[in-house]
């Protein structure tokens, strides 16, 4: 059902007939597309026998935690990142679905499409989430509202899925609307409503405050947006450094950060992955095995998006969860697998590992494009020829159809990273 | 109950006027299934070659097709069967 404030009638458009937020001169109009329960939505559309049940989306492995939950699951308290054994102890009738990463990126680049037939502005924050600056599209379609509807109807006819969105003259607080009323909502936030609304809003409500944050917050006597929004800017920028500066704006509601539609965004700045083990394992040899797969992952994905970094990171976590990373940086740029391996070994052999590791991770930072070493000898010449040959047969078979030696019967399943985003080429690609 | 299989099969398909192709019917086990809905649709890469995945019901269960745009093959992935 949907639920929205009510709205002024903009007498300048008043000719088109349609109700609209109304704005001033300068003023930005953003939406905020979140769909609902995303994965597990598109899996409820796959197989219908699921519809109207509790189910989770989640990992392959032993040890996974809740991908995604249905709106059926989530009355017993099940939760994104919530270990799957805890959430079957919540609801034991719960539907595990593993994920099918495919499905979902599909589902996206064509909810993508709709979107950009809105505006051409349109930033894709997440799989399942995406900006709009409409301001320019007004006039086409008679009001953001009507857009915000349009764009609803459109999904749910093409992918059967609900998505809720949100309006207001930011980002910021675009987000906040879209969550306002979940599942299938739409809500306004007009500006003349910003101070009223965050006056009471509890401060980890808002997008980029987090729970560590948040109590640290707390621990300062600040509870809500209008709290946080009396302390002057110097002791937030005291405490807590550049962030306190943009603390300051957010408990106002101020945020100028521009909608960056696909392939203006910033280049990436690190990438790579991190896979929690099936079991504890306490041998470095061991831990070696995923290191590789991981590097070879890291390095696939740079080279396929023409990155090249020097910043190799590696990340454990203990069976405690106690987390940290090491780093090393070198003067040469790298691209592939098994150079990253060698550096995030060396890295692993200065730990002195304390306890069974139950998360590894690695990535590689300071990137930039296009500063690829170009090999002056005979064998690092064979070793990029090599490379070069391994992703191509990769590029035309499927992933991991050719890999080390050492990685036979590695994971083939697919992940996506928190950043991920549409490559340009993905864009082309569409449905029969 | 559901189980995942890899099995070509023979398959009718309406070519719409869009470039949208529907299948309306498939033979597995020796017999006609007829497609009473498509739930989703969505398309992967193998390489090069582009799947499209077709989640279909007749009047008992929902099947997983898969038309192989290269090799201009079917296949039927999964049976998902009520129960």
């Amino acid at each position: 059902m949907l639920s929205y404030y009510p709205i002024a009638v903009d007498p300048l458009r008043g000719r088109h007939g349609g109700l609209r937020v109304s704005r001033g001169a300068n003023e930005r109009v953003i939406m905020h597309v979140d769909m609902d329960a995303f994965f597990a939505s598109v899996e409820q559309r796959v197989n219908p026998v699921l519809q109207g049940k509790p189910v989770v989306v989640c990992g392959s492995g032993k040890r996974t935690v809740v991908a995604a939950a249905s709106y059926e699951a989530r009355p017993s308290g099940i939760r994104s990142g919530m270990p799957l054994y805890e959430a079957q102890r919540r609801c034991p009738d719960l539907i595990c679905v593993t994920a099918d990463i495919p499905r979902y990126v599909d589902a996206s680049f064509r909810i993508l499409h709709v979107l950009q037939g809105f505006t051409p502005d349109v930033e894709v924050y997440s799989i399942d989430e995406a900006f709009l600056d409409v301001t320019g599209s007004l006039a086409l379609f008679h009001g953001a509202e009507r857009i915000a509807r349009l764009i609803k109807e459109k999904v749910k006819a093409e992918l059967g899925l609900t998505c809720s969105a949100g309006i207001a003259p930011n980002k910021l607080l675009a987000k906040l609307a879209s969550a306002t009323h979940k599942p299938d909502g739409l809500h306004i936030i007009r500006s003349e409503d910003i101070p009223s609304l965050l006056e009471d809003l509890p401060v980890e409500e808002m997008w980029g405050i987090g729970p560590r944050l948040g109590t640290y917050l707390h621990e300062m006597g600040i509870r809500t947006c209008g709290q946080l929004a009396k302390i002057p800017a110097r002791i937030l920028e005291k405490r807590f450094g550049i962030m306190g500066r943009m603390l300051h704006r957010m408990a106002r509601g101020m945020d100028d950060t521009p909608v960056l539609p696909c392939g203006t965004g910033p280049h990436a700045r690190s990438m790579g992955h991190s896979m929690t083990l099936d079991q504890d394992v306490q041998g470095k040899e061991e831990i070696a095995w995923y290191v590789f797969l991981l590097a070879e992952m890291v390095g696939r994905r740079l080279r396929s998006e023409g990155y090249a970094g020097r910043t190799v990171v590696l990340t454990l976590r203990y069976t405690d969860f106690q987390t940290f990373s090491r780093r090393m940086t070198l003067k040469p740029y790298i691209t592939t697998g098994p150079e990253i391996y060698e550096v995030a070994m060396r890295i692993l052999d200065g730990i002195r590992l304390r306890d069974a590791v139950r998360l590894v991770g690695v990535s590689l930072a300071n990137l930039v494009r296009g500063r690829e070493q170009i090999p002056l000898f005979e064998g690092e010449r064979k070793r990029a020829d090599l490379v070069l040959a391994v992703d191509r047969v990769n590029d035309r078979y499927g992933e991991f159809t050719l890999s080390w030696g050492p990685l036979r019967g590695g994971r083939k399943d697919r992940v996506v990273p928190p950043n991920w985003r549409p490559k340009d080429g993905d864009l082309k690609c569409g449905l029969p | 109950m559901h189980y995942n299989t890899s099995e070509r099969i023979t398959v009718g398909v309406v070519y719409g006027d869009e470039g949208r192709i529907r299948p309306e019917w498939f033979v597995w086990e020796g017999r006609e299934h007829r497609v009473t809905s498509i739930n989703h649709i969505w398309r992967e890469k193998a390489g090069r070659e582009a799947l499209i995945f077709f989640s279909v019901s007749d009047k008992a269960n929902t099947y997983l097709l898969c038309y192989h745009t290269i090799q201009l093959r079917w296949t039927l992935c999964g049976v998902d069967m009520e129960g």
